[in-house]
């Protein structure tokens, strides 16, 4: 049914997707596993017609559909859900779904007949099947997070598919939701699925039922105290904060605390909120609702580079260096753009990166991924911030690379630096954190002693499950 | 009480007390409000048929003026120089600026945003010089004056209409025109074409992803926003009694965007609306004063601040939120 | 034709080149940091004309006045640039980019009335300094000292330009906002203050061009609209954005329209926006734009 031959991408500079080949016979589900940034999303990109590849075919149904344009692969019934809710927002859920069924039917062209009235009954059954039934008439972008994948969903199954492909589907979600998840019933009713989970325990299958039973450890939103500790010495407190993009929620009340010297971790799957909580803190994303102090200061609502100047430094997922620039140029530019005084300079950085010394005349553009995160770090440093947001700093890199990056960040915070470290990967948050806040859907779930959920290996299996 | 007054309000079916309202103007006000009628109703077309573009595909075009100047020159010739009748020339027009709109439109969809804008904006510069130098065909600089009326000795047979004068019957013609044109742009943006141009303007990947061709829709769009511009233009060429290459210069792209605008791009009569505001208040300012570019940046600053929906949107929200403030009220 | 008179269009090829270099840099580079196509541009160029004419009348029997009012027309143009970005266009950043452009052509609209008011209709000229007066022999043609010298400060504010934007701190964040804004913002820098320094050099370029033309063409109403046209077609040649593309797409577009004119004599009005046409159905980012496809 769906069949892939030694397909290569490569972007300027560096391989995405590397002579890749399988096949997926009709009516099987298959997986597609692996770690962030591994490919999955460029594979899936590439078989929809998104990209084009620089190597290799795509085969659906047995015709070659390499280079084909999104919209006629999905006329030979391959429906696609994204990672990112990638809805019609100012629709409502029932008009998203009617459109997804007009366009599928081929109604298009249709000048003359009213929209609304239109697949109506169709649009209400598949809704209905997916668990939104009640919600047909709010609009997309204001639904909750779980609502819009779902909604996702069922714009893909809209076309009648005789392939899914989904990403990520359950991308934030509990063990329940997962299992009660449409896909995997329809998974069930033939055609091909294949599924690309971030980690086994998601592809599915028969689960055992887990129950969320943390007691008295679990944090519920609001009080951010921590035991034998007065709130006022927090370095970052945040309290019940909501935030939003345009009309997608996004954050439904964090709050958390970050004591000087610390190191504390953000714990969770893709799509639970670490990243927005960061841009929050940052104020790159504003909360909408809720409190964010520094030092005893609001800061929620101050301009990015005003908090950056009040001594916090932001390490983003994606690293965005600068392409264009040099090594050196990255640095001197960060430099100037925060004038706070402090031990970083550029040959300190040079001292803890020696990597980069070497490198320093090359463009950004042509660096390796970890060479890039350690830019991104050191960049960021210079800012001598007091706080450092680190958001997925091992995400798609080597694990040789990640241990001395291990290593690095260790000695940082050996030096005193206090540190908010957003991670998926459990083994290296717990390497470096003190406390951990397990996020889920937008909220704060579970936190406590990194310590106690190294030696719980139980705890800590039935926390990654939530 | 305000909910009563609300649903009684939505049963009045105000597009036909409107048009009734419209057509009576000619009895109950002057030439000079007959004029302004044709004035507004044209513009009001025009503006429409960009917001085929602009609100519901949110396709940003500079160079609408193009189709709207190519349906003049076309209905225009076709009358004055052939002798063509009028049923037939208005039909030629809308033809005419669709099929400009098809070649020009095929490689503007290819390109997004600024660029978009930058060659649509192009084009019909092209458009206006070829009306500005080919002397035979369009006049050039000089222009076809003297476009003649219709055939409207018909409209004598209609009891009430004979005593009106011809620009009168006119206006008349013009509105109809423009009413069913109007319900019929309202009944394709209704219609499942319609729903897929929104879903681009939402979220283009995605109604790819859905199995829409993007650039054949857009391009599609553009078409039907061509050809109705192309209908306002050949009424206003003979309202006008005149079509002049001024007509087709870039600035009037801008001015039939700030009327879209002006009304509000999110509803359906929001250009209606601008077009009105618009060409009333020119001729009230241009009684006073020459300066009226200055008058329009002015609004168009005001616009962009503080009613960025637009007379409609404000509106709008408006009742919305007495809505909310009386129906605390009543509750409480 | 003889060989003197060809060189002589070159020469004023070259000339048209650098009176449009000055301007569309400015509009080139705040579009590639600010990413607003700024319409108004064409107007601060008429603004820096009318005012270089109010200076000279002021100063009349002074010494220099031509090069005093050259720098004031500059300076208060930069001026009223810094005005408009504060004041107006720095709150619908977070908008759509129609609204911005919308903001600027409303400015179209304002500035050029409001220039109509404080000086009428008529044309205005001034006259050139006497320094620059007169001409010399070049392969056979004639070539004003005052052409001479335009040619030579282009290229020189060409050079001093891209050396700031390559070698100078400030240059480095430049380039920096217009490759990632929101990062730079996040190390600590005052992105909104960057931008209100670009504007307002660009201002600046902007009234030093309109201010240098005054001996050259008379200043009238509408020359506003017809400048950023043609700024507009050399920036698409160019690529939007590009520092070079901007200087090389002045250069090809100024000897365009010094030999279309005699191919083709009613050359100038369809044939350039034919160009333009051509040009973004072909290869959208110009010469040295970047890729967009």
């Amino acid at each position: 049914m769906l069949e892939v031959r030694n397909l290569s991408k490569s972007f300027a500079g560096f391989r995405a997707v590397a002579e890749v080949s399988f096949a997926v016979p009709a009516g099987q589900i298959a997986a597609v596993i692996g770690p962030n940034g591994a490919g999955k999303s460029t594979l899936f990109n590439l078989i929809t017609g998104h990209l084009q590849p620089t190597a290799g075919q795509v085969f659906i149904d047995g015709r070659d559909t390499t280079g084909v344009p999104p919209h006629r692969i999905c006329g030979m019934g391959v429906g696609r859900s994204f990672q990112r809710t990638n809805i019609f927002p100012k629709l409502t859920v029932l008009e998203n779904v009617q459109a997804a069924l007009l366009a599928h039917q081929g109604r298009g062209p249709n000048f003359w007949s009213r929209a609304e009235l239109l697949c109506r009954a169709e649009g209400e059954t598949l809704l209905a099947s997916i668990g939104l039934g009640g919600q047909a008439q709010a609009v997309a972008g204001t639904l909750a997070y779980g609502n819009q994948k779902q909604l996702e969903l069922g714009i893909a199954l809209a076309s009648d598919p005789k392939i899914l492909l989904l990403d990520e589907p359950t991308a934030g979600m509990s063990a329940g939701e997962t299992r009660a998840h449409p896909a995997v019933h329809r998974a069930r009713h033939g055609g091909g699925v294949l599924d690309r989970p971030a980690d086994r325990g998601d592809a599915p299958g028969p689960h055992h039922r887990r129950r969320e039973s943390c007691g008295g450890a679990r944090r519920r939103r609001g009080a951010a105290r921590l035991p034998g500790r007065a709130a006022m010495s927090a370095l970052l407190e945040l309290d019940d904060v909501h935030t939003a993009y345009g009309l997608s929620r996004v954050l439904f009340g964090i709050s958390l605390a970050v004591e000087e010297g610390e190191c504390v971790c953000l714990l969770g799957r893709n799509g639970v909120g670490k990243t927005t909580t960061m841009r929050s803190v940052m104020g790159l994303t504003p909360p909408s609702a809720g409190r964010v102090r520094f030092r005893a200061r609001d800061i929620a609502g101050w301009p990015p580079y005003r908090i950056a100047r009040a001594g916090i430094g932001f390490v983003p997922e994606d690293r965005r260096i600068f392409a264009e620039l040099s090594v050196w140029e990255n640095l001197d530019v960060a430099r100037h753009a925060s004038t706070r005084p402090g031990r970083w300079t550029i040959e300190a950085v040079f001292e803890l990166f020696p990597v980069l010394a070497n490198l320093r005349d090359r463009q950004g553009g042509f660096l390796s991924g970890g060479e890039q995160q350690m830019l991104t770090i050191a960049r960021t440093l210079m800012g001598n911030p007091e706080l450092l947001l680190l958001d997925e700093p091992s995400e798609g890199l080597a694990p040789l690379v990640v241990d001395a990056l291990l290593a690095k960040i260790g000695e940082l915070k050996a030096q005193g630096l206090t540190i908010l470290l957003a991670e998926q990967g459990v083994d290296f948050s717990l390497a470096l954190a003190d406390r951990v806040y397990v996020l889920e859907k937008g909220a704060v779930r579970y936190t406590g002693a990194a310590a106690a959920l190294k030696s719980d290996r139980a705890l800590l299996d039935r926390l990654m499950a939530l | 009480m305000m909910p009563r007054a609300a649903a009684l309000a939505r049963r009045i079916p105000w597009t036909l007390v409107a048009f009734v309202a419209a057509a009576a103007i000619p009895w109950l006000g002057s030439r000079y409000e007959t004029f302004l009628g044709t004035q507004i109703a044209i513009d009001a077309l025009f503006a429409v048929s960009l917001n085929l573009l602009l609100g519901t595909t949110g396709l940003v075009s500079f160079g609408h003026v193009a189709y709207f100047g190519i349906g003049s020159y076309v209905c225009g010739i076709l009358m004055k120089t052939y002798a063509v009748p009028f049923t037939l020339a208005l039909p030629a027009a809308a033809l005419g600026a669709a099929g400009f709109a098809l070649v020009f439109g095929f490689f503007c969809v290819r390109l997004t945003k600024i660029y978009f804008a930058m060659l649509t904006l192009a084009f019909s510069q092209i458009v206006w010089a070829i009306c500005f130098k080919w002397n035979d065909v369009t006049g050039g600089d000089q222009g076809l004056p003297d476009v003649p009326y219709p055939d409207l000795a018909w409209m004598s047979s209609i009891p009430g209409l004979g005593d009106l004068r011809t620009a009168e019957q006119f206006y008349l013609v013009t509105l109809v025109v423009v009413t069913v044109s109007l319900l019929a742009m309202r009944r394709i943006i209704a219609s499942p074409f319609g729903r897929m141009l929104t879903t681009i303007r939402e979220n283009p990947e995605r109604a790819a992803s859905i199995g829409l061709d993007v650039r054949t829709y857009e391009l599609a769009a553009f078409v039907v926003a061509g050809g109705f511009a192309g209908i306002a233009g050949a009424l206003f060429g003979i309202f006008n009694r005149g079509v002049f290459s001024d007509y087709v210069y870039w600035p009037k792209s801008a001015e039939v965007m700030i009327m879209t605008i002006l009304g509000g791009i999110e509803h359906f009569w929001g250009p209606v609306v601008g077009a009105a505001t618009l060409v009333l208040l020119n001729q009230q300012i241009t009684s006073y004063t020459e300066y009226w570019p200055l008058v329009l940046g002015s609004i168009l600053l005001v616009l962009l601040f503080v009613f960025p929906g637009g007379i409609v949107g404000g509106l709008v929200a408006g009742v919305a939120w007495l809505g909310r403030r009386y129906g605390r009220r009543a509750r409480a | 034709m003889p060989a003197s008179f060809l060189f002589g269009q070159f020469l004023g090829g070259l000339t048209t080149a650098m009176f449009l270099f000055l301007i569309a840099s400015g509009l080139s580079l705040v579009f590639g940091v600010m990413r607003v196509l700024n319409f108004a541009h064409g107007s601060f160029y008429m603004v820096g004309a009318y005012l270089a004419w109010q200076v000279v009348q002021w100063l009349a029997p002074m010494a220099h006045s031509f090069w005093l009012a050259a720098l004031g027309a500059a300076l208060g143009v930069a001026l009223l640039g810094a005005v408009v970005e504060r004041l107006l266009l720095r709150h619908l950043y977070g908008r759509e980019e129609l609204y911005q452009l919308l903001l600027t052509y409303a400015l179209v609209l304002i500035l050029g009335d409001a220039a109509k008011a404080i000086w009428g209709t008529r044309q205005l000229s001034v006259s050139r300094p006497p320094i620059l007066d007169g001409g010399i022999e070049i392969m056979g043609t004639t070539l004003p000292i005052y052409n001479l010298f335009i040619l030579l400060i282009g290229p020189a504010i060409a050079l001093a330009v891209w050396l700031l934007l390559t070698r100078s701190a400030a240059g480095r964040m430049v380039r920096a906002a217009a490759l990632d804004r929101e990062m730079l913002g996040a190390l600590g820098a005052n992105v909104g203050a960057i931008y209100t320094g670009m504007f307002v050099a660009s201002s600046f370029l902007a009234g030093l061009s309109g201010a240098l033309v005054t001996p050259i063409q008379s200043i009238v109403p509408g020359m506003d609209v017809e400048i950023i046209v043609e700024a507009f077609i050399v920036v698409v040649i160019g690529g939007l954005g590009s520092f070079w593309g901007t200087f090389w797409g002045s250069v090809i577009y100024g000897q365009v329209l010094s030999f279309g004119i005699l191919v083709f004599p009613s050359f100038s009005i369809f044939s350039v926006f034919a160009l333009m046409a051509v040009i973004l159905i072909v290869r959208p980012w110009g010469l040295f734009g970047r890729p967009i496809r």
